[in-house]
C-alpha cells in the first residue's frame, strides 16, 4: 500500500471492538497507547473519534469516564470473573431463556455500585462526545448508534447480550441484543464523521480453528459474521485510498486517504467462559506489551520499551517459588540441526548436560508477564569448558511464550556462561509444545510429554539478543558451535517435582504452588485441549487485505524438523526411497517391509569398509551366523569382501539364506535377492543398501521386503523384528567404522 | 660474557678427553640464559607469513624450510632451551626435569598417565629430537597399506627422506667389531652389545642391518669426542664434539653429538632469533572469515624462566599472555599436543572433521629385556640404539608378512651403578667382604690390598646383565582421544597393542634363544599395559574426504591451517617414526609454499 500523507491534520478514530472476556486484551492495549506520545510534539496521543461495539463497550465505557489507560487495564487486572456469574434459574419455563443474566454482573462490576464505579455521572466531555456506542435493536432489526450522553448501565448491559447466554434487554418494547452480528467495528460510522486515521484493536480470532460441539459453534458463528463484515469493510477502505492514490477521486468512497491501523490478536481466553483471574491479567499483560510494541511501529510516535512493563500493585508481595531441573542429552559440532546433531553426538559419545535452577519471585506476575520468566542458576556441564563445567550467568527461562497464536508455544531457554578462553557462550534451547500431528510423534497425552521434555539445544557464540514481548531469541544470527537435543527423564522429572520449594509460609507456599500449577495446566489446556492443527505460519485475512502480509520475521529454528519417533520405531509404513526394486520384490508386494536409517559422522568408504566385509558380520551383528561367500563354482571362497554379482549363504532369524549381490550401478548403492535354503524354502525378497555421502559425513539406508508364506504367516511379529534388527545392524556399523578399524 | 668464558672452560674440558665432561661442565655452572637474550622478542598484534606450533621433527623441518624460501616464520615452542650441556644430570636437577607448568614445572620430560596405557614425550626446543634414540628408517615399502592417502607413494617420499638424512647426518654405527675379542679401534673400547646383538640375530636367522644414527661419530681411529663445527654454527652458540658412548642419548646428549632438530634445521641463518622458547600456545582462531582465509590468530601464554638454583614454587609473577597474528598458521606441537589443541578448541573451529582424535596408535612400542649369563655386554657403554633385527610379522588374518624389528637398547651408566646399588645381592657381597676384612685383621693375616676382594663384589652384577630391546610392530589404531571435563583422555584397548605385542615377543625369543638368555617381557605386558614414547594419530590423513587434514597436511575445512607432525599418521608405522615425520613435513612444506 502507498503511504500516502495527509495534508489535513491527523483525525483519529479508537475503534474498540468487541470480544467477549477477550476484551482484557484491549484495556492493555489502552495503557500502552496512554503512555504512547508523538515524538515530535511530546503531546499525547489523541482520539477525536471513538466506536465500541460488543465486548468493547466497557472499555469505551470507562473511556468515557475519564478514566487513563492503566485505570482501565488496572480495572481488567482485578476484575473476578466469578463476581459477575449469575444463572438465569428464574426464566425456565416454558423454554429457557437464557443461561446467564447480567443481574450481579452489573450490581458487582459495571454498574453504578459496581467496582468500575460506571455511574454515567461526570463523563469526561471532549472523549464522551466523540464516542458511540452500537447498539442493536432487535424489534425494529436495526442498528443504533448511540453517543455517550445517552448512555446508562441498562443500555451498557443491552450492548452485551448475546442471545441464548443473556436475555436481551427491553426498552420500551423493544428488545436490545448484542450488536455483534451486524457489526464489530463500525467504521463506516466514524468515516462518516470526518476520521482519516483509524486505530482498530480486534481481539475476535481470526485463527479460524473449526471445532466441534454446539457451544464452541455458537462463537464460530460470531467469529465469522464479525471477521466478514471487518474484512468488507477494510477492503472498501482500501479500495477507496487505491483510487485516491491512483488520482480517480470520483472512484473513492471517501474523498481522503484513510490511515488504517490495526492491532489484532489471538488472546488466550475463552469469548465468555473463563472464570481464573490468572487469565484476564495474562490478557492484559500481554496487551501492553503489544501495544507498546504497536505503538513504536507506527511512524512519528514514541513509546516505552515492550519489555518494561511496570509490574501493578494488584499482583500483591513476593511469592516466590524455584525448583531445580535437570537435562542431558548428546550434540555434534558443525551443524544447526539439533535433530542430527544429537544422533551423529550420541554415536560419537559426546554428551551435555544442564543443572538449573529457577527461581521465580512472584508468582502471580511470572503467570501474567508476556515473557513468563525465571531467572535462572545453574551449571553446564561440557567437556570443552576447564574442569569440564561452568556457571551460568544471568540465564533464564521463558515457559510457554508464543509469538502469534498461543496454541504454538515454546519454552525458551537461554543460558549464557563463560568458556575457557574468557570469551562468553549462551546456550539457547527450545521445546516445542504445540498440537500439530505433522511430525508424527507420539498420540494423545504422551505428546505432552515428548515436548514438555525434549529441547532442541544450540550452542552459539556471544549472547543473544531477545524479543521485548516473547523473550524468545530474535535471530539466528550468532554462529552456532554446537547443535543437539537435552532430554528430561522420568526420574529427573520425578526429581524435579520434589525440588519445588515455594518461599515462606503456609500460606505463600500454597498459593506459589497453586498459582503455578495453575499456569502450567492452562497453558497446556491451551495448547492441547483441542484439535490438532497443522502448523503453519499464513498472514491473518486482516493483514492480506491490508496487503500488509510477510512482515513477521522468521521463527526461531527456523526449518529445524522436528523428532519423528513414529516413523523410527517402524510402526508407520515409510515410502520407499528407492525406485527401481526388482520385479515382484517391491514394497507394494512385499508382506514385510523394513525401511532403517541412520546418520553416521563418518565418510562412507568406512562405513563401506565394514559393511563390505560380510564374513566378520557374526563378529559384530548378533542376528548374523556363518556367513559364507562362495566362488563361482559354488564353493566356499576365502574372499572378504562382498562385490557386485558375489553370492553367499549366510544365517539370519535363524534362517538359512542363500542371496546374490545385483550388479551395482550406483556407486553408493548395493542390492542383493535372497531366498530361504532348505526346508524353509518360503520366504525371499530383496534388501538394499545405500550410503550417501553427506557433508556431517553419510546418510546409510537399508531396506527389506519380504515376501512369501513365512512372512505372511509371521507378519504381525516380524515386521517390527526386522525393524529393530535392522537399527541395531546400523548402530553396530555406526560404532565400528567410527571406532574400530578392520583387522 | 659470563658464557663466553664458560665456553673457553668447557672447551679445554673437553679437548682433555676426559670421560666425565658433563658433569664438569655443570660444575662450571653453565647456566641457560635467564632471558631470550639470543632471540628477538614478537611483539603483540604483528602479522606473520607463518606460525608454527612446535619445534620437534614436524615444525622444525617445516619451519627451516619455509625461512629458506624467505617467508617471515615464527616458531612458538612451549618448553625450554636445551644446549649441549645444559641437559640435568644431578638428582635435584632430574627431579624438576618434567613439565607441568600448572606446578611450575618446565622440564623436558612430559610423562602421561591415561586410563589404559602410559605416554612420554619430550618439551623443549628440538621436540622429540631431544631424548630420541637417533633411529633414522624409512617406512617400510611392504607397509603403504589401507589408511595411508594412496597419493603419498614411497617413491614420492624418497625425495624428502634423502633430504632430511642429508640434514640430520645419517651415519652408520661405525664401532661393530668382526668378532668379540679382537679390538679394531685405538680408541674405542669394544661396545660389545652391537657385536652381540649382530651375532645373535645371524645365529638366530634373522636379518639384521645396522642402524642409521643420526649422531656425529668420529673416523674408526681417532679419539672420541674430538670438537666439530665452530660454536657459532649452531642457535645455541655452543661448542659440540663427537659421540662418546656415554648412552645418555635418551635424557640429552650433553656433548652435542646428536644431531637434534635445533642444532640442525632451527640453526639456520634464516630462523635466527625467529624461534621463541617457553611460550606455549593455547588458544587459535579464525580472524575476519570463520574458514581462515584471512589469517589466524593465536593466544600464548609466556612462562617466565625457571629459577634453576633455588626451589621455585609458584610464588613469581603468572605466565604474561601474547596475541599473535599470522596468514598461516603450522601445528607441529607433537601427537598429544596438536590434537589437545584442536580440542580445546573445537568451538572455534567446528567445521573440523569428526575424525578429530580418532586413529590414535603407540607405534607399537614394545620394551623387553634379555638377560644374560655373561656381563660383559655392557649396554650402557654405545648409543641407545646401534642396530636391528629386520622380522616378519605373522600372518594375521589379511596382512601380508609386513616388516617389524627389534632393536637393542640400552641405558646410561647410571642405570648400570643404580643396579648395582639397589640388589640385594649387593648387600650380601659387600657384608661377605666386610667379614673377610675383619677375619683378616682379627688374625692378624698379611694383605691389605683389598682390590681382590672388591672385585668379588662389585663384578658379578645382575642387573647389569640385563639387555633392554626395543620392539615396534603394527598395533591397531583404534585409539580415540577425547575431551573429558576439559583434559585429554585417551581410550585405548589392550586388545589393540596385541598383534604387534604376539609378532614382537616371536622374534625377541628367537634372539634370546640364539644368545642363551632370557626374555622377560618388560612393563608393556607385565601390567598389561603399553608404555609409547611413540605416541601417532588424532589428526589423521585421508584422502577424498576422509581424514583430519589431507595428504599434505592442510586442515580439512579450513585454509591456511596445517599440522605436521606425529598427528598425522592414520597408523602405526613399523620403524622409528622421526624420519617419516620429517619427511612428510618436508613433502608437506613444499605444497604450501606453492599456493
Amino acid at each position: 500500500m502507498v503511504e500516502v500523507v495527509n495534508a489535513e491534520p491527523a483525525r483519529r478514530a479508537l475503534i474498540l471492538a468487541g470480544g467477549g472476556l477477550k476484551v482484557a486484551y484491549q484495556a492493555g492495549v489502552m495503557q500502552a497507547l496512554d503512555e504512547a506520545k508523538i515524538a515530535a510534539s511530546g503531546q499525547p496521543l489523541a482520539f477525536e473519534f471513538a466506536d465500541g461495539a460488543s465486548g468493547g463497550v466497557f472499555n469505551l465505557a470507562m473511556w468515557c469516564h475519564g478514566r487513563s489507560g492503566q485505570q482501565i487495564a488496572d480495572s481488567w487486572r482485578g476484575f473476578r470473573p466469578l463476581r459477575g456469574l449469575s444463572f438465569n434459574w428464574r426464566h425456565w419455563v416454558p423454554v429457557p431463556a437464557s443461561v446467564f443474566t447480567y443481574e450481579r454482573f452489573l450490581r458487582n462490576v459495571a454498574g453504578p455500585t459496581g467496582d468500575w464505579r460506571l455511574d454515567w455521572k461526570a463523563l469526561e466531555r471532549c472523549r464522551a462526545g466523540g464516542s458511540r456506542f452500537n447498539l442493536y435493536n432487535f424489534s425494529r432489526q436495526e442498528l443504533e448508534v448511540v453517543p455517550a450522553a445517552a448512555m446508562g448501565p441498562d443500555k451498557l448491559i443491552s450492548a452485551v447480550s448475546l442471545p441464548v447466554w443473556y436475555p436481551p434487554v427491553w426498552r420500551q418494547g423493544d428488545a436490545y441484543i448484542d450488536a455483534v452480528y451486524a457489526t464489530d467495528a463500525n467504521l463506516e460510522e466514524v468515516l462518516e464523521r470526518g476520521a482519516n486515521e483509524i486505530w482498530l484493536i480486534w481481539t475476535v480470532s481470526q485463527a479460524g480453528q473449526w471445532r466441534r460441539g454446539p457451544i464452541a459453534q455458537y462463537f464460530q458463528v460470531i467469529e465469522a459474521s464479525a471477521n466478514s463484515r471487518l474484512l468488507a469493510a477494510l477492503d472498501r477502505i482500501v479500495r477507496s485510498n487505491e483510487a485516491i492514490a491512483r488520482g480517480d477521486p470520483d472512484r473513492a468512497e471517501w474523498k481522503r486517504h484513510i490511515e488504517v491501523r490495526c492491532l489484532a490478536a489471538e488472546v488466550p481466553l475463552h469469548y465468555l467462559f473463563d472464570f481464573t483471574r490468572a487469565g484476564m491479567r495474562e490478557a492484559v499483560e500481554r496487551g501492553v506489551a503489544e501495544g507498546r510494541r504497536w505503538c513504536r511501529g507506527a511512524p512519528g510516535l514514541a513509546a516505552p520499551p515492550p519489555d518494561e512493563i511496570d509490574r501493578s500493585g494488584v499482583y500483591g508481595p513476593e511469592i516466590r517459588l524455584r525448583f531445580t531441573e535437570r537435562m542431558s542429552g548428546t550434540y555434534q559440532f558443525g551443524t544447526r540441526d539439533c535433530v542430527l546433531g544429537a544422533q551423529l553426538g550420541d554415536q560419537l559419545g559426546q554428551r551435555l548436560s544442564v543443572r538449573l535452577t529457577a527461581d521465580i519471585d512472584n508468582v502471580a506476575w511470572f503467570a501474567a508477564e508476556p515473557r513468563h520468566r525465571a531467572a535462572v542458576t545453574g551449571t553446564v556441564l561440557w567437556d570443552q569448558l576447564d574442569g569440564g563445567k561452568a556457571d551460568i550467568h544471568d540465564g533464564h527461562v521463558s515457559l510457554f511464550v508464543y509469538r502469534r497464536d498461543p496454541r504454538r508455544k515454546q519454552m525458551v531457554y537461554v543460558l549464557p556462561f563463560r568458556g575457557p578462553n574468557d570469551n562468553m557462550f549462551t546456550l539457547v534451547g527450545v521445546k516445542y509444545v504445540t498440537n500439530d500431528p505433522g511430525g508424527a510423534r507420539r498420540h494423545g497425552p504422551l505428546r505432552i510429554w515428548t515436548d514438555t521434555t525434549t529441547l532442541y539445544t544450540r550452542i552459539v557464540n556471544g549472547t543473544v539478543t531477545l524479543d521485548p514481548v516473547s523473550g524468545e531469541p530474535v535471530d539466528d544470527a550468532n554462529p552456532v558451535v554446537c547443535a543437539g537435543i537435552l532430554r528430561l527423564t522420568t526420574p529427573a522429572f520425578l526429581l524435579e517435582l520434589l525440588t519445588f520449594r515455594p518461599g515462606p509460609g503456609i500460606g505463600g507456599g500454597l498459593g506459589a504452588l497453586a498459582g503455578f500449577g495453575q499456569f502450567f495446566l492452562r497453558q497446556l489446556w491451551q495448547v492441547y485441549g483441542h484439535t490438532a492443527t497443522h502448523a503453519e505460519d499464513r498472514p491473518t485475512p486482516i493483514e492480506t487485505v491490508l496487503g500488509q502480509a510477510g512482515e513477521q520475521p522468521a521463527p526461531l529454528f527456523a526449518g529445524q524438523a522436528r523428532m519423528s519417533r513414529q516413523a523410527s520405531r517402524g510402526k508407520q509404513r515409510q515410502p520407499s526411497e528407492f525406485p527401481d526394486w526388482p520385479a515382484g520384490n517391491a514394497p507394494s508386494d512385499a508382506w514385510v517391509y523394513a525401511h532403517n536409517e541412520l546418520a553416521v559422522p563418518v565418510s562412507p568408504d568406512r562405513i563401506w569398509e565394514w559393511l563390505s566385509r560380510a564374513r566378520q558380520w557374526p563378529h559384530w551383528y548378533p542376528n548374523s551366523w556363518r556367513v559364507e561367500i562362495l566362488a563361482r563354482t559354488g564353493r566356499v571362497s576365502r574372499r572378504e569382501r562382498l562385490r557386485s554379482q558375489t553370492e553367499f549363504n549366510w544365517i539370519t532369524f535363524g534362517l538359512p539364506i542363500t542371496a546374490k549381490v545385483d550388479p551395482c550401478d550406483r556407486p553408493d548403492t548395493i542390492g542383493w535377492t535372497w531366498r530361504s535354503r532348505g526346508w524353509a524354502g518360503a520366504a525371499s525378497g530383496y534388501h538394499i543398501w545405500s550410503i550417501e555421502a553427506q557433508p556431517y559425513g553419510s546418510r546409510v539406508v537399508t531396506e527389506e521386503t519380504q515376501i512369501g508364506l513365512l512372512p505372511r504367516l509371521l507378519r504381525p511379529g516380524l515386521q517390527r523384528s526386522l525393524h529393530l534388527s535392522h537399527q541395531l545392524w546400523l548402530r553396530r556399523l555406526s560404532k565400528n567404522a567410527i571406532d574400530g578399524v578392520p583387522r | 660474557m659470563a658464557n663466553t668464558f664458560a665456553r673457553l672452560q668447557i672447551a679445554r674440558c673437553l679437548a682433555s678427553s676426559d670421560l666425565t665432561p658433563a658433569v664438569k661442565l655443570l660444575h662450571m655452572g653453565w647456566e641457560m640464559p635467564e632471558t631470550n637474550e639470543l632471540l628477538n622478542e614478537p611483539a603483540d598484534g604483528e602479522s606473520y607469513d607463518y606460525i608454527v606450533i612446535g619445534s620437534g621433527f614436524g615444525g622444525g623441518v617445516a619451519a627451516a624450510r619455509l625461512a629458506e624460501k624467505g617467508k617471515d616464520v615464527l616458531v612458538l615452542e612451549r618448553g625450554g632451551l636445551y644446549p649441549p650441556g645444559g641437559f640435568p644430570r644431578t638428582p635435584l636437577q632430574m627431579s624438576r626435569n618434567f613439565w607441568d607448568p600448572s606446578n611450575d614445572l618446565y622440564g623436558l620430560f612430559d610423562l602421561w598417565s591415561f586410563r589404559s596405557f602410559e605416554a612420554v614425550v619430550a618439551s623443549g626446543v628440538g621436540g622429540g629430537s631431544l631424548i630420541y634414540a637417533n633411529v633414522l628408517r624409512r617406512k617400510e615399502p611392504d607397509s603403504y597399506d589401507h589408511g595411508w592417502p594412496r597419493e603419498i607413494t614411497p617413491a614420492d617420499l624418497e625425495e624428502h627422506y634423502e633430504r632430511v638424512e642429508r640434514e640430520l647426518g645419517g651415519t652408520l654405527y661405525p664401532y661393530l667389531a668382526d668378532d668379540n675379542q679382537t679390538q679394531q679401534f685405538p680408541y674405542v673400547r669394544n661396545t660389545p652389545k652391537a657385536s652381540r646383538f649382530r651375532d645373535a640375530a645371524v645365529k638366530a636367522n634373522l636379518g639384521w642391518e645396522p642402524a642409521n644414527l643420526a649422531v656425529r661419530f668420529s673416523g674408526k681411529d681417532e679419539p672420541v669426542g674430538q670438537p666439530f663445527d665452530t660454536p657459532g654454527d649452531n642457535m645455541h652458540g655452543a661448542p659440540r664434539s663427537t659421540c662418546r658412548l656415554c648412552g645418555e642419548c635418551d635424557v640429552g646428549c650433553n656433548s652435542g653429538s646428536k644431531n637434534t632438530i635445533d642444532l640442525t634445521y632451527l640453526s639456520g641463518r634464516k630462523l635466527a632469533g625467529k624461534v621463541v622458547h617457553l611460550c606455549e600456545a593455547k588458544w587459535i582462531w579464525p580472524e575476519g572469515a570463520s574458514d581462515g582465509r584471512d589469517g589466524w590468530w593465536v593466544k600464548a601464554v609466556r612462562y617466565p624462566p625457571p629459577r634453576r638454583s633455588r626451589h621455585y614454587r609458584g610464588d613469581g609473577p603468572k605466565g604474561q599472555v601474547q596475541y599473535l597474528k599470522t596468514k598461516r598458521l603450522v601445528l607441529s606441537a607433537g601427537t598429544l599436543g596438536t590434537t589437545y589443541l584442536l580440542l580445546r578448541n573445537r568451538a572455534n573451529l567446528p567445521l573440523l572433521s569428526t575424525e578429530l582424535g580418532h586413529r590414535f596408535s603407540g607405534n607399537g612400542d614394545f620394551l623387553g629385556f634379555l638377560t644374560h649369563g655373561d656381563n660383559t655386554i655392557e649396554s650402557s657403554r654405545a648409543p641407545v640404539i646401534t642396530g636391528m633385527v629386520v622380522g616378519q610379522e605373522g600372518d594375521h588374518g589379511h596382512a601380508a608378512h609386513r616388516t617389524i624389528l627389534l632393536q637393542d637398547g640400552g641405558a646410561p651408566v647410571l642405570a648400570d651403578w643404580l643396579g648395582e646399588a639397589i640388589s640385594l645381592s649387593m648387600v650380601r657381597r659387600l657384608s661377605r667382604v666386610a667379614l673377610a676384612l675383619v677375619r683378616a685383621h682379627l688374625i692378624g693375616a698379611p694383605g691389605t690390598r683389598v682390590s681382590a676382594k672388591l672385585n668379588q663384589a662389585l663384578g658379578p652384577v645382575p642387573l647389569s646383565h640385563a639387555f633392554p630391546v626395543l620392539g615396534m610392530g603394527y598395533d591397531i589404531p583404534g585409539g580415540v582421544m577425547r575431551l573429558r571435563d576439559g583434559e585429554l583422555a585417551i581410550d585405548w584397548e589392550n586388545a589393540y597393542s596385541k598383534p604387534a605385542f604376539k609378532a614382537i615377543q616371536k622374534i625377541a625369543q628367537e634372539m634370546a634363544d640364539a644368545m642363551n638368555a632370557r626374555f622377560i617381557k618388560g612393563p608393556s605386558s607385565l601390567l598389561s599395559r603399553m608404555v609409547t614414547v611413540h605416541p601417532l594419530g588424532g589428526c589423521p590423513m585421508g584422502q577424498e574426504n576422509n581424514g583430519v587434514v589431507d595428504c599434505y597436511g592442510r586442515v580439512r575445512g579450513y585454509q591456511n591451517l596445517f599440522i605436521a607432525d606425529g598427528s598425522v599418521l592414520p597408523g602405526p608405522l613399523g620403524v622409528n617414526p622421526s624420519l617419516t615425520i620429517a619427511a612428510l613435513a618436508s613433502r608437506f612444506s613444499d605444497e604450501w609454499l606453492k599456493s
